[in-house]
């Protein structure tokens, strides 16, 4: 055993270890509601609000390029006004959450790590645990509770600003009949596309606040510590979110296969 | 009361304190003195269970804290208030946000939670500094907000981590008459980890030495300092040997 605590692999899963016993008591915490109201509403303010332009952004060139690279395809086969059906059902279910969750990873991932870092090597957050406060309670589950709601949130708005431009890039740019492309794209997509992109955000939003929080409360010490923290923080929920995706993909199209949706 | 039993502490293969024994009376105000980096600050984590103890046992009114976990020591902290080295205020939050973080847990108007922190400022010799930032204050100021965080909800232990360190011996003399001034007027058990010895023999009743991993000696402070012991002695006179001071 002591030889395994010693290699890279021991390490790897003496941290797996830790994270899950965070994420257990963050979600206890958080299902409990040991954290004040006014904490939760300004990480969702933080989380939420403050990332609109990036997914916007994000959302909006995406849809666009999309509609574009579709229509480019679809035109050697005379199947035009098919592009926004794929656009939506690719929105929805796939690149809305991903690319919003990987923006949201870069922008409030690296924050987080950051601010609980830089807590930890100034020794405010055993200052928290002086006063009484669990920092579990105080800092990870308002922001998990704060990511769990902002994410679906942004996912939503990110599908319909990449649907909205597709559409604007397909109709005046492109030059696809609107009424076929409309009828294709309420044909095609279904409520379960809206649904599978909804509950994937809600896991990212999840990994991508407890990494965050994980990485700055176990950072090293000083400014080289904190810094290496944000960056972990960033690569490693980013690769979560990827690897996860594929297996929510699988799981929850066979799910929605299997209940007929 | 505080006291630890064989408390032993090491950090991966480097041991910090090999069986140390401590005990401080309610009421005491006890000096733990020593060389830096000698573990005086390991040991005081250990009084208020944010470090735990490899082996040995740390009690505080007689229950045992070394192996609570953390939910269940929040109602030990309860009795505590800690001043930290480096004041530790939390940066995203003004003067009165910091001092009125101890209140959050009881049930008071916000009316109530603004007097008590102006008295608490008060006492500490800030008034009216409520809407500052930490970033504002100097190094004197910033440990008078850090005491004025651990004494507003009126705790029964307040520990100190060098409290003098760092600052000039004019605002040392202060936070020094302060720590006095809390300790007779809030009738606490005051325990301060410190190296410099002018402010042991002010604000100690009672001087621990913490040396070679140990508790080396204690006593009064007119004990410790009338000690004729070659390393108490060595420590109180501040005579470096020539090999230590090589560089």
């Amino acid at each position: 055993m002591n030889f395994l605590g010693r290699t890279w692999i021991g390490e790897w899963l003496a941290g797996l270890g830790r994270i899950a016993v965070l994420s257990r008591d963050a979600i206890a915490s958080s299902l409990t509601f040991k954290f004040s109201r006014r904490d939760l509403l300004y990480q969702i303010y933080f989380i939420g609000i403050k990332s609109q332009s990036v997914v916007i952004i994000t959302g909006a060139f995406t849809g666009m390029v999309l509609a574009a690279q579709t229509y480019f395809q679809f035109h050697k086969i005379k199947m035009d006004t098919a592009t926004l059906a794929v656009v939506s059902v690719s929105m929805c279910s796939e690149l809305g959450p991903v690319l919003t969750a990987l923006m949201v990873a870069g922008r409030v991932g690296a924050a987080i790590a950051a601010e609980l870092g830089t807590m930890r090597v100034t020794e405010q957050i055993d200052a928290l645990r002086t006063l009484a406060t669990h920092p579990i309670d105080y800092l990870v589950a308002p922001r998990l509770m704060a990511s769990n709601i902002a994410l679906p949130l942004l996912a939503i708005e990110s599908m319909a600003v990449g649907i909205g431009a597709s559409y604007l890039v397909g109709v005046f740019l492109l030059g696809i009949d609107p009424a076929y492309s409309w009828y294709n794209l309420l044909k095609y997509s279904h409520d379960s596309d809206v649904m599978i992109g909804l509950i994937k955000s809600i896991v990212y939003g999840g990994i991508i606040a407890l990494i965050g929080c994980y990485k700055g409360l176990t950072c090293g010490v000083g400014a080289q510590g904190v810094g290496k923290a944000t960056t972990e923080a960033v690569v490693y929920a980013s690769i979560t979110i990827l690897i996860t995706n594929f297996f929510l993909t699988m799981a929850l199209e066979q799910l929605a296969v299997m209940l007929g949706v | 009361m505080i006291e630890t039993r064989n408390l032993k502490k090491s950090f991966g293969t480097q041991p910090i304190l090999e069986g140390v024994d401590l005990f401080i009376e309610t009421g005491e105000s006890a000096a733990i003195i020593g060389r830096s980096g000698g573990g005086k600050s390991v040991l005081l984590k250990h009084l208020i269970g944010l470090l735990h103890p490899d082996s040995g046992e740390v009690l505080v009114d007689g229950e045992s804290i070394g192996r609570m976990n953390e939910r269940q020591l929040l109602r030990i902290r309860k009795k505590f208030g800690m001043v930290f080295q480096g004041a530790a205020l939390f940066d995203s939050m003004s003067v009165a946000e910091n001092v009125a973080f101890g209140l959050r847990h009881e049930t008071l108007t916000s009316g109530e939670i603004a007097r008590r922190v102006a008295a608490t400022l008060e006492m500490v010799d800030l008034p009216g500094t409520q809407k500052k930032n930490p970033a504002e204050l100097s190094g004197g100021m910033r440990k008078r907000v850090g005491l004025a965080r651990a004494i507003i909800y009126e705790p029964q232990i307040i520990l100190y981590d060098e409290p003098t360190t760092g600052l000039d011996p004019i605002v040392s003399d202060s936070i020094d008459k302060l720590i006095i001034r809390v300790r007779d007027q809030l009738k606490v058990t005051s325990v301060v980890v410190t190296h410099d010895m002018r402010s042991a023999s002010r604000v100690g009743t009672h001087v621990f030495m913490l040396h070679a991993k140990k508790m080396y000696a204690h006593g009064t402070p007119e004990e410790i300092f009338a000690s004729k012991d070659p390393i108490v002695r060595q420590f109180i006179d501040g005579v470096a040997d020539l090999k230590e001071t090589q560089f």
